[in-house]
């Protein structure tokens, strides 16, 4: 028995595939899903002008502060590991031990036998849960390690003009949109990560949050090229990501939504020549992996992408990062891509270069202008009865 | 007599004689125990769809035969490979069944339109029953293609030999855990496998009772049956004596799985980690009877991404005005012969006596049609590789000049030592050995 | 005259000792009631019908499971069943076992004893060793060998089985240092690699019944139906209707054939019937390209036959449809491995009946993935391949070998770009006349079903071209699958197969004239009942001739009257 609350979209798509043709006034409105398959922050080709150098990483901004004769010795990749050691030790970071699962029951007494300090510290996920304390889950407490990181020079950048105006700072756009503004990537944009894998030639292919990909659900659909008025739902899956048979996103899955009121987001929108357009909301994301569990947060966000024939997505999400989200990802990440980026320096940067949500008391600006860029494919959304339990 | 010390008691086992060392002349030959010959063994390598026949038939005959197109992939081994082209296969007015009628009769000497209908064992089995005793398999059947039925070893229409289908349980089967290292310094016969083996006499003491329950149809296969149980009895006996040493034997490392694919590339890499462990199995004196089918008859074969496979192609491409031939076609078929010097350079890469594994081997290789487009059962391609221990020539090319394909095969049993002075039923008997090509 | 007199004598002499002989012969095929302790001569194969059916793979895993416990590994390669006529069940009447398919038994044999007798099954499925009236369990040993011979066997083991039992335990312990658990396991595995395993031997008695006739002997039915309905061997209590003697009355065999069709396990004899039927065996080697089908992934082909045999069983055995109904029929078993490939969503991972629409194309077996991607290239369709597989399976219609000098040169190239759908490729199939001869038998019916491409999705048009997928069956026009199947539905030839393969598949072996008059009467209640096929089946095994032996001679009243002839 199909239980289905998506049975509108299923004989909608029915009609379809039975070729009859039927008025446009005749038709119902239509739903169409997709899963998200990759997310990230996209990157242009720099060169030596936008990026005179890489940005540091943790190792090498570590490197800097020791003596010439260390420095020497320590210059060797073969000795990253030493290195790393070396910074361990001689900053203070500070690792529960063992495998106990953490709670809120002994997650007290694992912060003291650690030895880290109270109120400090976050738990990280790799290799398996810990509590830490280092550069990245404490990046004030390293004030020394605060430097390193390049910003983007460049004058080209992903990204929309969320502000309305044409600053003098801002970019310009990769499409040859004016006033685009993207200070999370002037921020981060010399660093490796960005570099090396946040191109997308090489990022679009990458799947992430796996274990949770992002759910976005148009639906009240008149027409798919040109509808002044659809109605727009992003979720969090409940489901893994599933695989087709070479390895990317399989297309037409179902998927349930997480039920967590805080992962979930509505928001009007608006179809022009098969570009999806959304009024700016909140949003938060979550990002799953084996490493990372992440809720990034952005806010007067903005969804733009091209709903393709083929029932994939193509697109991104525009709007102001908060700090706070983008900094506990940080700490969750820990060290261990100390040869990749330097927390504090990072986080400095992206905290000098914060344009959005001053805070009242602060008056510092506590979000910055960003982008997600996003591909996905056609997907089922599928929502359980609201009497069947849900976790 | 066998003196031993098992658990603790000591026990004297009798032995069944074991016919290993003999062959068919009679003489004892000790296989590596100084100055003796290496057992000759004899295998057939088998590939579907067979060629387009100018771009494969060399038009030398005799020595330094030229190579064409589909044979180039041959160059390295060429001094190991003898070309037999241009052999009829004799239909006997039965229909041409594709795929099926030629197959049928290079291996079994006369015409049948289905496996099921067959006449006679297939030539390999022949040859197995003849040497086959004294290994640990009296033979192998082989294919990477993942599926057991991909074999066309036939003892009757009904029981067809299934292939070990992937190389990892090629080497559970050879290599795991019964397998004892000729070269090992100890051998304990492990009282195990003399339970196991009077287990076995018992099942076979109980053959008189149901065969007179049993009518005349179902006779055939009860004594089959018993048969089987009567061979594997005489392999547990092999395994419980020290096995002579030899000196090619070198134990191979358990092989990553390699997941059967019918596209070609896949289908190459599983064949050459199946060819290695053959030829050490060989050196190991595991077996000396083997059959390797690298694809069935209908070539199930293709290329990742391409809609149509090997066999729709050969029926369904046009052949191609500047080239002259089928471009896709000639592709799976030139494939194929890379596959076949593969495996004729895994055995020529063991050294073995004076030479290599090679020189003490006989390996026949055909396909079952010659030009695939329209079945064509004349001209199918075969070769052989190896000296047979002296007894063939290698790197020559015979032409058949329309004989019957029967000859072939009379001459392959007569080399590996079957006393047979004919082969083949009815219109395709022959007694004409193939003498240009014995040394 | 004289000569022509002496002729004719020697002639009827002939035929009268001809006649003899074969009554003796007759007479002496004989099958002991206990095992193989008769000592007749050997019989002169008075059985025309074959003995001995090898377990099949699924057999034999389900006879272990019912005999030991479904917990109980059964590890190892089975020697491959053989197809005949369409049927492995067929197949398994005339195949024996090779030597690598028997190593490949006793290795599985041995495996199998080692876990009934390990510490975590000896309890409870030995049940006994030594003790102390018993010190080294011998009684214990013969109490059980007995006990699971008669599992094994499917009849009590004869006094020498016995004996060899325990003479292989004797063996075992003695070289093996005398533990009495290892020696069962030893003696345990000769058992499991005795040809009364591995084969279901049958045995005739004579048919109290019909006088001078003979019938199966109450313990090869118990086999037969068990085999038939359960795909696994007799339970204890049918071993015991064998042994009372209830399966040799009409009503005793009424009453066991009512209560396994009765049971939950019916469904796995009609799985297994209708698994045979369909061919779903060739399954095993579908392999499909995943670049041009992303969303046939590795664990689909299992779980399309899974999908097509639960709905089977689901409308025809559950619910006691109607057979015809499995070519029109909207419910289908779906899951989350399959339902991208049929763009729907689903509730769950997991099974569940899912119905399509009235105006949805997919209707019926025909256009499950199954049958569609299981009859298709890896990276095609091919509509002459699922018009064969139709014409074969559905219809009992065999197509011939193509002729081997087929013209292929009027095939055109699939790159060409005036023929861009299969039904242009396909057309110089029927225009060249001998190609047609066979191919309108086919091509037309495959046609109907491009709208499903090589794994099975659905499209409407290919190479941009929509598909016509028109065309005619014995005078019925249709467009499309869904009217195909209403084609087939109604196609008197389709539940006339369906019969006649299920009596094959019940006999497990070819039918021959003498089968003529049970399959007539067969087909016609199956139309005339409502074509229910557990009726069928019922009606097959509650039939005197389904156990009936037959004897070797064709015509004993005419020789008879000839003999009387001869002595005037």
């Amino acid at each position: 028995m199909n239980t289905l609350a998506t049975t509108v979209s299923a004989s909608a798509a029915a009609i379809a595939l039975a070729g009859a043709t039927l008025s446009l006034q005749n038709r119902p409105s239509e739903t169409r899903s997709f899963v998200i398959a990759s997310i990230y922050m996209p990157s242009v080709e720099v060169d030596s002008k936008s990026c005179p150098t890489e940005s540091k990483n943790a190792l090498q901004v570590f490197l800097d502060t020791l003596s010439p004769e260390e420095r020497v010795k320590y210059a060797d990749p073969a000795r990253g590991r030493e290195l790393g050691a070396l910074m361990s030790r001689t900053l203070g970071f500070k690792r529960s031990v063992g495998d106990t699962p953490i709670s809120s029951d002994n997650i007290e007494d694992l912060r003291r036998a650690a030895g880290i300090p109270p109120g400090k510290g976050a738990i990280v996920s790799y290799p398996t849960r810990h509590l830490a304390y280092d550069t990245c889950t404490n990046p004030d407490d390293f004030p020394t390690q605060a430097s390193g990181n390049q910003e983007y020079l460049g004058k080209v950048a992903y990204g929309m003009n969320l502000d309305g105006k044409v600053g003098k700072r801002d970019f310009v756009g990769v499409d040859g949109e004016p006033g685009v503004d993207n200070a999370w990537y002037r921020a981060v944009g010399c660093g490796r990560i960005a570099r090396s894998t946040g191109v997308p030639r090489v990022a679009d292919n990458v799947l992430v949050s796996q274990a949770s990909p992002t759910l976005i659900e148009v639906t009240g659909i008149d027409d798919d090229r040109n509808d002044s008025d659809v109605d727009v739902n992003v979720y969090a899956s409940a489901d893994a990501l599933e695989l087709s048979a070479t390895g990317g996103a399989l297309a037409d899955a179902s998927y349930h939504p997480d039920p967590r009121p805080m992962l979930t987001s509505h928001v009007k929108g608006r179809i022009t020549n098969g570009v999806l357009t959304t009024d700016t909301f909140d949003i938060t994301l979550h990002f799953h992996e084996s490493i990372i569990d992440a809720r990034p947060v952005m806010r007067r966000a903005r969804i733009r992408a091209t709903l393709n024939a083929d029932g994939s997505i193509e697109g991104g999400i525009y709007g102001y990062h908060t700090l706070a989200s983008l900094e506990d990802e940080y700490a969750q990440a820990s060290t261990i891509g100390a040869n990749l980026m330097s927390c504090p320096g990072q986080v400095k940067a992206l905290r000098a270069n914060a344009d959005g949500f001053p805070d009242p008391r602060t008056h510092r600006n506590t979000a910055i202008s960003s982008m997600y860029r996003f591909k996905g494919v056609a997907a089922y959304v599928v929502h359980k009865p609201a009497q069947v339990a849900t976790q | 007599m066998l003196r031993g010390v098992m658990r603790g008691g000591a026990v004297v086992l009798a032995l069944p004689f074991l016919d290993y060392f003999l062959d068919t002349n009679g003489t004892a030959i000790a296989a590596s125990l100084g100055g003796g010959r290496m057992p000759v063994r004899f295998g057939t390598w088998f590939w579907g769809c067979g060629m387009i026949p100018d771009r494969w038939n060399p038009t030398k005959a005799g020595s330094a035969y030229d190579l064409p197109a589909q044979l180039a992939p041959l160059k390295p081994v060429q001094q190991h490979v003898s070309i037999l082209s241009n052999f009829a296969v004799p239909l006997e007015g039965q229909a041409n069944s594709p795929h099926y009628s030629g197959n049928i009769a290079i291996r079994t000497g006369s015409a049948a339109e289905g496996w099921q209908k067959i006449a006679a064992p297939t030539l390999d089995v022949i040859i197995s029953d003849a040497i086959g005793g004294g290994s640990v398999f009296r033979s192998l059947d082989l294919s990477p293609s993942g599926n057991p039925r991909t074999s066309y070893s036939y003892r009757n229409g009904s029981s067809q030999n299934a292939a070990i289908p992937t190389p990892l349980e090629m080497y559970q089967k050879i290599f795991g855990t019964d397998f004892h290292d000729p070269n090992a310094a100890a051998f304990t016969p492990d009282p195990h496998y003399m339970v196991r083996k009077s287990i076995l006499s018992g099942v076979t003491d109980e053959r008189r009772k149901l065969m007179q329950r049993i009518g005349a149809a179902d006779r055939a296969r009860v004594d089959q049956y018993f048969t089987s149980v009567r061979e594997i009895e005489q392999k547990l006996a092999l395994q419980l004596e020290k096995p002579p040493p030899a000196e090619a034997c070198r134990v191979p490392a358990k092989p990553q799985e390699i997941a059967a694919s019918t596209d070609i590339t896949q289908r190459e890499a599983g064949h050459k980690v199946m060819a290695d462990m053959l030829a050490m199995a060989l050196a190991c004196n595991q077996t000396k009877v083997f059959n390797m089918t690298f694809s069935e008859a209908l070539a199930e074969l293709r290329s990742d991404g391409s809609t149509t496979g090997y066999h729709q192609s050969t029926h369904e491409e046009l052949t191609d005005r500047t080239l002259g031939y089928q471009p896709t076609v000639d592709k799976f078929a030139t494939q194929c012969m890379g596959a076949w010097a593969d495996f004729v350079t895994s055995m020529a890469a063991v050294k073995e006596g004076d030479g290599t594994l090679l020189d003490n081997m006989l390996v026949f290789a055909h396909s079952d049609v010659s030009f695939a487009k329209n079945h064509d059962p004349n001209g199918i391609p075969m070769m052989t590789a190896g000296r047979a221990g002296g007894k063939i020539k290698a790197g020559i090319h015979i032409n058949g000049n329309g004989d019957s394909v029967t000859r072939v095969g009379l001459t392959l049993q007569q080399v590996m030592g079957v006393p047979a002075d004919a082969w083949g039923a009815a219109g395709s008997r022959t007694n004409r050995t193939l003498t240009e090509l014995l040394a | 005259m004289t000569g022509d007199r002496v002729n004719r004598q020697i002639k009827l002499k002939w035929l009268v000792a001809g006649l003899s002989a074969a009554v003796f012969a007759w007479a002496s095929v004989n099958a002991a009631q206990r095992g193989s302790e008769n000592t007749t001569p050997a019989a002169d194969a008075a059985a025309v019908t074959p003995q001995l059916f090898r377990l099949t793979e699924a057999q034999y895993r389900a006879s272990i499971a019912d005999i030991f416990g479904s917990d109980i590994r059964v590890a190892g390669r089975f020697e491959p069943d053989l197809r005949v006529d369409g049927l492995l069940a067929v197949g398994g009447s005339t195949i024996s076992v090779t030597r690598g398919g028997f190593e490949q038994y006793e290795a599985i044999a041995r495996t199998i004893a080692d876990q009934v007798t390990d510490p975590a099954h000896r309890g409870t499925l030995v049940g006994c060793g030594p003790s102390a009236v018993d010190p080294d369990g011998r009684a214990c040993a013969k109490t059980f060998f007995e006990r699971v011979g008669l599992r094994l066997y499917r009849r009590p083991l004869g006094p020498s089985e016995i004996a060899l039992a325990m003479k292989n335990w004797d063996d075992a312990r003695q070289q093996l240092g005398g533990d009495f658990y290892v020696a069962t396991s030893a003696a345990l595995s000769g058992l499991l690699s005795g040809m009364e395993f591995i084969f279901r031997i049958e045995n005739t008695t004579a048919d109290p019944a019909r006088p001078g006739a003979r019938t199966l002997d109450a313990w090869s039915r118990a086999s037969r139906i068990s085999y038939l309905l359960w795909n696994s061997t007799p339970d204890e209590e049918l071993l015991a209707a064998a042994k009372s003697g209830a399966l040799m009355t009409d009503a005793g065999l009424a009453a066991q054939v009512d209560r396994l069709m009765a049971s939950p396990r019916f469904v796995n004899g009609a799985r297994a019937f209708f698994d045979d039927y369909l061919r779903f065996d060739d399954l095993n080697t579908v392999s499909k390209d995943g670049t041009i089908y992303p969303r046939y992934r590795a664990a689909v082909t299992g779980d399309a036959r899974e999908q097509t045999l639960r709905t089977i069983v689901d409308l025809l055995i559950v619910k006691r449809g109607d057979f015809r109904d499995l070519l029109t029929t909207r419910q289908v078993a779906m899951n989350g491995m399959l339902s991208p490939l049929y763009k729907i969503p689903v509730d769950q991972k997991g099974w569940a009946m899912h119905e399509f629409g009235p105006n949805e194309p997919r209707a019926g077996i025909l256009t499950q993935i199954a049958f569609l991607a299981g009859h298709s290239h890896p990276g095609r369709s091919s509509a002459t391949l699922r018009g064969k597989a139709i014409r074969e399976i559905l219809m009992c219609d065999p197509i011939p070998a193509p002729p081997a000098n087929v013209n292929f040169t009027v095939v055109q190239d699939v790159n060409n770009p005036k023929l861009l759908t299969a039904r242009a490729r396909v057309q110089a199939h029927l225009d060249d006349e001998e190609c047609a001869s066979c191919h309108k038998r086919m091509d037309p019916m495959g046609l109907a079903l491009e709208n499903y491409d090589g794994a099975g999705q659905y499209r409407t048009s290919e190479n941009g071209v929509p598909i016509d997928a028109t065309g005619e069956l014995d005078g019925v026009k249709f467009d499309g699958a869904v009217q195909l199947g209403q084609a087939l539905r109604n196609n008197p030839k389709v539940s006339a197969c369906l019969v006649e393969t299920a009596l094959r598949y019940s006999f497990g072996r070819r039918l021959t004239a003498m089968d003529d008059g049970m399959l007539a009467r067969l087909k016609t209640q199956f139309s005339t009942d409502g074509y229910h096929v557990p009726d069928l089946i019922r009606a097959i095994v509650l039939s005197p001739t389904y156990y009936a032996v037959t004897p070797a001679v064709k015509r004993p009243r005419r020789l008879a009257q000839l003999a009387a002839g001869a002595k005037g």
